[in-house]
């Protein structure tokens, strides 16, 4: 496991106004996503609105915290601050189970572990301040 | 009754490098001066311009080239998808009796002065989104976003490392053929592309795309005002863009692999009166080695899932059944945002590609791709 919080990577504004509800679930240990009580969507990534439809009132809503990996790469070459002084690394994108909906997070592991259809659990790293990102991490067993 | 298509009337390039050691402008007014040339027109009859987003601008080339009454500009905001999504504006533009000629240009340092990474912050669109839920977690560049793509197209369809390499070895076998091509004289094997330094797994260095220095441009009139061109006049048949399903976001479009040309080239073909099949040659984006297998699917001219045999049995290779690129592409030509491709498809339909003529060529068709797959198509003709 790497310790993200030990580099300077960027750092998301957690008081985006579209975001901030993610932000709080990761704080609270789980994901979160919008939903709209008109159409019963799960909106991801985040947008203002329903798709299509105009309501504002969404609500977040809690989601599992496991998946499946979709697909990836394993990055060697990046300009990112605190990122270049880790490569190679691996960026997932994981299948939630139940709800369609896939999330990117830093994969938390040996990226020659990387198996399409990997069972994933999210963790999620304190960077301080109040941020804490959405890694991925090889589910128990 | 007079003829209003609107064709390309010149073209015009400068010398493709890594460090052109003049200014975007300077490059620019260069290949404006030879696309004028081209046409057999003079400055004064340029009265619209189309700039790319990022370099110089309409104003540069009106103070450039003296233009006294410059009556249309307009920019395209769709990355590397803009020059072919312009020719179509310009057409418009010039059907509708607003311009006589309009001149599409892009012109960068994109070695030496502004690389893709300052480029991209200026232009991606879903800032928020990227800024948000991407760079944090070390996602950033297009060769890591489209790396998503091929990855999981590996899974889908079982496409090959070695068929990506196909397409990397058939652009360098191409650019062999083109002494204007930065990879001229270097060709590459089979082993040099599996060594090739890691970038975004799965793209390794001679999956991406160089990085140039340069400029082009293209000159749309209509057909009844260019009675006197030097050159065979080659006809816009059709042209569209299209736009991806969940623009600003590749990670969670429902139908992982569709792209704006999925929804382009449909209509730009149908305009045309064409099918795929009737296509002699195809100017591929090819910003890395996978999404010309991509776009070859997804403009039709093979069934989804079976673009890497495509490219593999050669079929994408001068001689072949569909040459694609033949002056190297953006992976071993150069990288002027694809307005290359333009230039090389008007080459190529006025039969004056030299030793990369492909034969007979009356139908070429040009896709654009940009930011995060969106897409534009033109077919071409003579």
């Amino acid at each position: 496991m790497i310790d993200l919080a030990t580099l300077d990577i960027p750092r998301p504004d957690i008081t985006d106004r579209d975001l901030a509800g993610f932000w709080e679930g990761t704080a609270a240990g789980e994901l979160r996503v919008p939903r709209s009580r008109v159409t019963g969507e799960y909106i991801w990534p985040p947008r203002p609105s329903a798709v299509g439809v105009p309501d504002f009132d969404l609500e977040w809503v809690g989601v599992p915290s496991t998946g499946t990996l979709f697909t990836w790469t394993v990055v060697h070459q990046t300009g990112l601050q605190g990122y270049s002084g880790i490569t190679p690394y691996g960026v997932a994108v994981v299948q939630l189970d139940d709800v369609p909906v896939r999330m990117v997070g830093f994969a938390d592991f040996d990226p020659a572990e990387l198996k399409a259809g990997m069972a994933l659990t999210a963790g999620f790293a304190d960077l301080g301040d109040g941020v804490h990102l959405l890694v991925w991490r090889k589910s128990e067993g | 009754m007079s003829d209003t298509a609107a064709i390309i009337a010149g073209i015009g390039q400068t010398d493709f490098s890594k460090a052109s050691g003049r200014s975007v402008q300077q490059l620019a007014l260069e290949a404006a001066f030879a696309a004028i040339e081209d046409a057999g027109l003079k400055p004064s009859d340029i009265d619209g311009l189309m700039p790319y987003k990022i370099g110089p601008t309409s104003e540069d080339l009106i103070a450039g080239l003296g233009l006294e009454d410059v009556r249309f500009t307009n920019v395209s905001h769709m990355g590397g998808a803009s020059p072919v999504a312009s020719l179509r504006t310009a057409a418009l533009a010039v059907q509708a009796g607003i311009a006589n000629a309009v001149m599409v240009f892009v012109a960068r340092n994109g070695r030496s002065g502004a690389r893709v990474a300052a480029r991209l912050s200026a232009q991606v669109p879903g800032t928020s989104l990227r800024e948000g839920l991407e760079q944090p977690v070390g996602l950033s560049t297009p060769a890591q976003w489209y790396a998503l793509f091929a990855r999981r197209h590996m899974i889908e369809y079982g496409t090959t490392r070695e068929q990506l390499g196909a397409v990397a070895i058939t652009m360098r076998n191409h650019a062999l053929l083109n002494p204007e091509a930065m990879m001229y004289g270097r060709p590459l094997t089979m082993d040099e592309y599996r060594n090739s330094k890691p970038i975004a797994d799965p793209y390794l260095m001679f999956d991406c795309c160089l990085e140039t220095d340069g400029a082009c441009a293209v000159i749309v009139t209509r057909a009844d005002r260019a009675d006197s061109l030097p050159h065979k006049a080659v006809r816009i048949a059709g042209v569209a863009e299209g736009h991806a399903d969940n623009a600003d976001d590749i990670v969670n479009r429902r139908d992982f692999f569709n792209l704006g040309l999925t929804k382009a080239a449909p209509r730009a073909f149908a305009q045309a009166g064409l099918a795929p099949s009737d296509v002699d040659l195809a100017l591929i984006y090819d910003c890395f080695t996978f999404e010309v297998i991509q776009q070859l699917e997804e403009a039709g001219f093979v069934a989804r899932g079976e673009g890497g045999a495509f490219v593999e049995e050669g079929n994408i290779a001068l001689g072949g059944s569909l040459p694609v690129n033949p002056h190297g592409g953006l992976l071993s030509q150069g990288h002027i945002a694809g307005i290359n491709h333009i230039v090389e498809a008007v080459v190529q339909l006025r039969g004056a590609a030299g030793d990369r003529q492909v034969a007979d060529a009356e139908v070429a068709a040009v896709t654009g791709w940009g930011d995060l797959g969106d897409g534009s198509l033109a077919i071409l003709t003579v």
